[in-house]
Formats: structure tokens, sequence, C-alpha cells
């Protein structure tokens, strides 16, 4: 089963998103800001397959968290969906080389991006 | 040889009753017969005893005309008297007379007046007595015409040298100065004596006489006309510039004799220049760039350099006090200290004048510090008929004028000009600004309850059409109802607080008064928040006295409340959050506090500003807009809304309501 670390600030789309994702099998690990997400991706912590993200968000938003992973090196190594509604986020996701997924979230397109991350998501 | 000494004694063979006749020299006085030169011979009485031809051919007479004449009868020479000095020969001596215009019709010659110059010559026999007396005469008619002619030329000279506008002077070949005009003497208070020599350099300006011997110098080793200019003093010792232009004369042989020089007023044109150059280099600044802070930078530089002095320009936001922009100093160029840099006192005093009242300063006045007055200006810095700042000088060399006044209010008009636009530019720039935040706010914020109900049809029509048993589940639709209840209540808040702010900007924020019990609406309120306070972690506390009556807006009053303690709930850390209402004279005085992170000193003037927060946008839930909301309305019921707070040791918001709001507030709307 693909571990999903989900970071998204407002409760009802975590809720949501949880939901939809634990119904196509996949386990969620929640962060409402940056900084749990950096946390959440501990080498001590359950191995992460792939980062939904949000961008505006309190402490450390999505720019600012892509930023530490690209300085670490991790970001390489690690798949990234950016989850956004702002104007910016295309030219972001495309600078740091991750996919977008825009805001209204369209579930099928967000499904298949990640299918493509975990190909062999157990759940399936 | 003495030329004045006697003749020696006449050898007696030269006398023609002593002497045989030689050939050729049929005449005794053959020698000089031939001269060219006019000769008379007198006998001892003053009688005409010889003339030669020249004599004749001067006055084109015959010397049969010359029998009669005695020379010391001549009335025309007595009556010039000359005849003591004719007598003188005829006593022995040489006697020269003076030049005279000699008219011979006057004495029974023919011919026409001439001028001439005789000497005389007495001839001694072997016994010393004056046995004759030879006469010579010159024609200086021609030498004499020339004279005339000249002293003629010398006299229009100076008649022309005094007549034209300008101050005139000749020097000699090495510069040397031989005249001046009137003018000259008049202006300088510097007699020709004075100015001989290079005495005239002392009248030039200190700074200026380095390049003027220059160019003389230039002028002289080239030969040719030249052209300076230079301040020159005048006697009451103020220098104005002057234009000098000298040109050499030449002798026949064209060596130059002297130096003919004009010296020209130019002040006038050198200070139209001057401001033309000025202003036009102050042109440029002020069309090079918008940016506030540097146009003022360059525009002071410029300015203290012209005046030569200090420079400042002042800010001044509404009635508050007066900010430095720029300063600059010309003796320290490129040196500006920020705004702690001040000016003299007498100049702080002229800025306050300038921004009271708009007028220009201009003072000349003993400063504290030093023996030497301060001279100094301020003018009013003006757009859109409100005066926004100043513009200084100290001049440190010198005496501001008139001319430096309308000059630095013609700078300050134009700046003023500028620095209006250049704000402009940037609030239109900081509203782009705002209004592309705004947007990136309103959207996010709309966007976020779209995406959780977008989310919920999505998973449910999927689950419908996989046919998944629990796709219909009440449970399932209970949660997605009151979700998606929760969103349309937040998307509806958002359009309330956008269309109250567009009812704010255009001034059609509608207030209904009627007489309720505040308390009573403050418990209302509170019991429907009870709630969300509660799911946000956070007590309440409420205390009030009693009723408390009073003539306001219920529904406003609505909003005001629940917006307080919506902050309250969103940064109150999961602490207590007290409410109190209590009567403060005629006010009515309703505080709400949370003991969450507080709000910086900074932060709490602009939390009541639209589209603010005292935490980054990253933060946001909400559109910024509600303590801006919350001001407006309670200052259209003439009340007003503040905090205390201390950073992370939380807030309170006291909010003092008149119980009865005043006409004139209402009436604002």
């Amino acid at each position: 089963m693909a571990n999903v670390l989900l970071i998204e600030d407002d409760p009802d789309i975590q809720f949501n998103l949880r939901l939809l994702l634990e119904g196509e099998g996949y386990s969620v690990i929640s962060a409402s800001d940056g900084e749990e997400g950096l946390e959440a991706l501990a080498p001590s912590r359950p191995p992460i397959d792939v980062v939904l993200l949000d961008l505006m968000m309190p402490r450390l938003n999505g720019e600012q968290f892509l930023q530490r992973l690209h300085r670490s090196g991790e970001l390489q190594s690690r798949p990234v969906i950016l989850l956004s509604a702002s104007r910016d986020a295309g030219a972001l996701a495309r600078r740091f080389g991750v996919d977008l997924v825009t805001k209204p979230i369209d579930i099928e397109r967000l499904l298949s991006l990640l299918a493509r991350h975990c190909p062999f998501n157990a759940g399936w | 040889m003495d030329i004045n000494a006697p003749i020696a004694p006449v050898q007696r063979s030269l006398m023609p009753e002593d002497r045989e006749p030689r050939p050729g020299l049929a005449n005794p006085y053959a020698l000089i017969e031939r001269s060219p030169v006019v000769h008379l011979i007198y006998a001892p009485d003053g009688r005409c005893i010889y003339a030669n031809r020249a004599w004749e051919a001067f006055w084109g007479a015959t010397r049969d005309q010359s029998r009669d004449y005695n020379i010391l009868q001549d009335e025309q020479l007595r009556a010039r008297g000359m005849l003591p000095l004719i007598e003188r020969a005829f006593h022995g001596e040489t006697s020269h007379l003076p030049d005279m215009h000699y008219d011979p019709t006057r004495s029974g010659f023919p011919g026409r007046p001439r001028w001439v110059r005789a000497h005389l010559f007495p001839v001694l026999s072997e016994d010393g007595a004056v046995a004759e007396v030879v006469q010579v005469v010159e024609d200086i008619s021609d030498s004499r015409i020339l004279m005339e002619a000249l002293a003629q030329r010398d006299a229009q000279f100076r008649t022309v040298a005094e007549a034209i506008p300008h101050l005139v002077y000749t020097s000699d070949a090495s510069g040397r100065g031989n005249f001046v005009n009137e003018r000259w003497v008049e202006y300088t208070g510097i007699s020709l004596a004075q100015a001989q020599g290079f005495g005239w350099l002392d009248s030039v300006h200190p700074d200026d006489r380095a390049h003027t011997l220059e160019s003389w110098h230039q002028a002289r080793a080239v030969g040719g006309a030249h052209e300076t200019a230079f301040r020159l003093r005048r006697r009451d010792g103020v220098y104005r510039w002057h234009l000098a232009r000298a040109w050499p004369m030449r002798d026949a042989s064209g060596a130059i004799t002297h130096w003919l020089g004009t010296l020209t007023d130019i002040q006038e044109q050198k200070q139209a220049e001057d401001r033309h150059r000025f202003l036009s280099d102050a042109g440029l600044i002020l069309t090079a760039s918008l940016d506030y802070q540097r146009i003022a930078a360059d525009i002071a530089a410029l300015t203290a350099h012209q005046f030569g002095g200090w420079c400042g320009i002042y800010h001044r936001a509404d009635q508050g006090a007066p900010v430095l922009l720029a300063a600059a100093d010309s003796a320290l160029p490129g040196r500006f200290e920020g705004p702690a840099e001040r000016p003299p006192d007498r100049a702080r005093r002229g800025l306050s004048a300038v921004l009271a009242d708009g007028c220009p300063q201009l003072w000349n006045e003993a400063s504290g510090d030093s023996s030497r007055p301060e001279s100094g200006l301020g003018v009013p810095l003006r757009a859109r008929g409100r005066v926004f700042g100043a513009l200084l000088v100290v001049a440190q060399t010198r005496r501001l004028c008139k001319n430096d006044f309308s000059l630095a209010q013609e700078l300050a008009d134009r700046l003023a000009l500028t620095l209006d636009n250049a704000a402009l530019y940037q609030q239109a720039r900081e509203s782009l600004r705002m209004r592309d935040d705004f947007i990136g706010v309103v959207s996010h914020e709309l966007r976020t309850p779209l995406t959780s109900i977008r989310l919920q049809t999505q998973m449910t029509k999927r689950n419908i059409c996989k046919g998944h048993p629990d796709a219909l589940a009440p449970e399932r639709m209970r949660i997605l109802v009151e979700q998606t209840d929760r969103q349309v209540a937040r998307l509806s808040r958002l359009v309330d607080e956008m269309l109250d702010l567009a009812r704010i900007n255009s001034g059609k924020l509608t207030i209904q008064l009627e007489t309720f019990d505040l308390t009573e609406l403050v418990v209302e309120v509170l019991e429907r928040f009870a709630d969300q306070l509660r799911a946000s972690g956070c007590e309440l506390e409420f205390d009030a006295a009693g009723p408390m009556v009073g003539c306001w807006d219920r529904y406003r009053l609505e909003q005001v409340i629940t917006n307080l303690l919506t902050n309250a709930a969103k940064y109150g850390a999961r602490r207590p959050v007290r409410v109190a209402l209590r009567a403060q004279g005629d006010e009515a005085e309703l505080s709400v506090s949370d003991q969450g992170m507080g709000i910086a000193a900074a932060d709490q003037a602009r939390i009541f500003e639209p589209f603010e927060r005292a935490v980054s946008t990253d933060n946001i839930s909400g559109l910024g807009l509600g303590l801006y909301i919350v001001r407006q309305i309670l200052e259209r019921l003439g009340g007003r809304i503040g905090v205390e707070s201390e950073s992370g040791r939380g807030a309170t918001f006291i909010v003092r309501l008149p119980l009865r709001p005043r006409d004139a507030d209402l009436a604002d709307g």
C-alpha cells in the first residue's frame, strides 16, 4: 500500500481527500502546514511515496517547503503533486519540476497522477 | 656744439661791400640764397636787409616786398607777445619763437596764413656788438594739421569711450592700463591712477583672476582680439558678471602699440543663462525617474551645488511632522547621512513657517553658533492645492537674493509637480499590487470552500457510478450536507464582506437606527457563537452590568460582535476569551479579550485598514476586511475601535459607542 503525505491546512479539504484516497487504497498521512510536512518526511517516520502539497499555508508555505526539499536534494527522488488555486502555481510547478492539480480538484486527474507515481499500489 | 650759441663774428670777407664777388657767387648771401629753408636777415634796428629765394617761394612774394618790413615793428608778433623774445636776439641771444599761425597779409606780404616756427640767431661783429640777426623760418603747417587731426581723433575716441554704455579701457602693449573711461571709475570706484598698470585686476573676483590673466596672456601670444568673462566688483562690493573684449592696435609696421578693451555688464544674461541651465538640469532629473527618493536626492545635490550650501527637501504627510527626504551639502558632495542630518536652528524655524502657511521664506540674519549671518530660504512644495513639503537652502558663501528666491520657487513648483506625480504613480502601483493581492486572496478564499464542495460531489458521483454500497448511506449524507452547509455559509460571508466593502467605497453603507438593549444582543450573538468557540478550544467569559439601551443599528452591531469573536476564536490559541460590556459616561464600552499571540505595536494601526492582517497572507482565512468593516460601521455610528496588545500576550479590542449617534456622523455617509 502506497503512503501519501497530504499537506493541507483546510480541515474540510483534508478530510475529503483522505476519504477519497483511503477509498482508493492509499495510506494517508496528514500534515496541516509545511513544517508538519517536513517532520513527516523524517527518516524515522514511515516512508512516503508521494506528497500532495497545498500552496497557501501558515508557518511554512508550499513554496518554502519545495525550496527546503530542493536544497536538501530530496526533491529529485520524491514525487510531489502541487494542489493550488494560485495563479502563480503553474510557474512554480515548472520551476521545481513537480506536477500540478488546480483547485477545485479534478479527482480523476489527481488519481491518475497518483497511479503513475505509485504503479505498484497494493490497493489496486 | 651748442646750437643755441650766438653765431661767431662774421668774416668781413663775407660782407658784400668788402669783398670782391667771386665767380658764381654774385650775392654774398649765396650760401643761404639757395637753401630750401626760409632765411631772413635783419639790421640791428630790425629792418629786413635780406630775404632768400625760399622766402619768396614760401609766401609767393618778391624780395622787394621785404624791404619795408621791420620785425621789431611787426604788430602781429607784438600782439602775440613775442616782441621780448625777438628783442632778446637783437641783444645778442639766440631766440626760439613758439609755433604760431602767421597771416602775411597783415604785414603787407601776399600769401595765405601758415603755421610757422621761427628761430633768431644774432651775428656779432668783432667788437661783440650785434651786426645782424638771422631768422630761420620753418613751415610746420603739415605737422600742425597732423597734430590737430590726432587731437581731434583722440577727442573723438574719448567722446565715444564716454558715450557707449560699456566700461572702456586702453592698455599698452604689455597690458598695463593707461586709460579708463568715466563709467569705469563710476562703476568700480577706482580711479585711473589706481587702475593703471595691473591695478584693475584687484576689481576682478579672486576666483576669476587666474582665468582672466590666462586669457590675456593667450591673446598677447596670438596677437588677436580676445574675449573672456569675469565678475567685476562694483564700488559697493557687489560682483557682477562682465564680458571683456580687447582688440590689439597696431602701428604701420604691424607691431601692437596698445590694446583697446570694453567691459559689458552681462549679469542679467549670465543669470538668465545660469537659471536656464539650472532649470534644464533639474528638468532632466525630474523627467528621468518616478522614484520619489531618487528624485529628491538628485535635486538636493543639484540645488546645494547651485546655491553653494546646504539643501534639504522635506515631506509632510497630512499634518504630521516633516520628514527629511533628502539633503545635500555642496561642501560635502555625496555625503548624506540620512534623516539625522539637520539644518541650523534658523532654517528649522523657516521650515515650520513654510509648512504652517505655505508662505516662502527668505532670511539673512545672525545665527547662534557663528559670527557670520545665516542666509537661507524655504519654499513650499505644493500640489493640488495643498502644501506637502518644503525645499530649504542655507547658503554658506554668500547672501541669497531675490533672484535666488524666485529661482528656488520655480524649482520647487516643478519638483512638487514631479514628486506629486511620483507619489500618485507609487499609489497607483500600490493600488494595483493591493488589487492583485486582493484577487489572490479572494480567489483562494472562494476556491477553498468550492474545492471542498466539489470534492464531495465528485466522490459521491464516483461512488454511485462504481456502485459503492455506502455511496448514499445516511451517515455519509449527513457529513456531506453539514460540510456543504458550512462551506456555503463561508462563501456567503465572503460575498457579504465584499458587498460591504463596495458599499463603504461608494459611501453607501446604510445605517438603520432603532432603540434596543445591547446587552441582549451580545448575549444572543454569544449563544450563537458558543459552538464555534468551543470547537476552537476557547472558553467564554461574559461580564455585563445589566441592560444597556441605546440607539444603534442592530444588524451592523451584530456584524461587529461576530467579527471580533471570530478573530478571538481564530487567534485565541485555545485559551479563554473574555467579553465585557459596561457604561462609560454616555458611551457603551464593549471589550473582547483573547490570550493568543497578540499584535505587535507596529501592526496595531494597520490591522484596521482594508486587506491588512497582522500575519502574512499565507496564514489567511478570510479577506482581511473584517476589522476594516468594523471600524467603518463604528465610525458611522459615531463610535471608535482600538486595540491594546503586546506580542505574545493576547489582545483586547475595545469598542466605544455613544448611546445615541450624533447627527454629523450619520450625515457623513
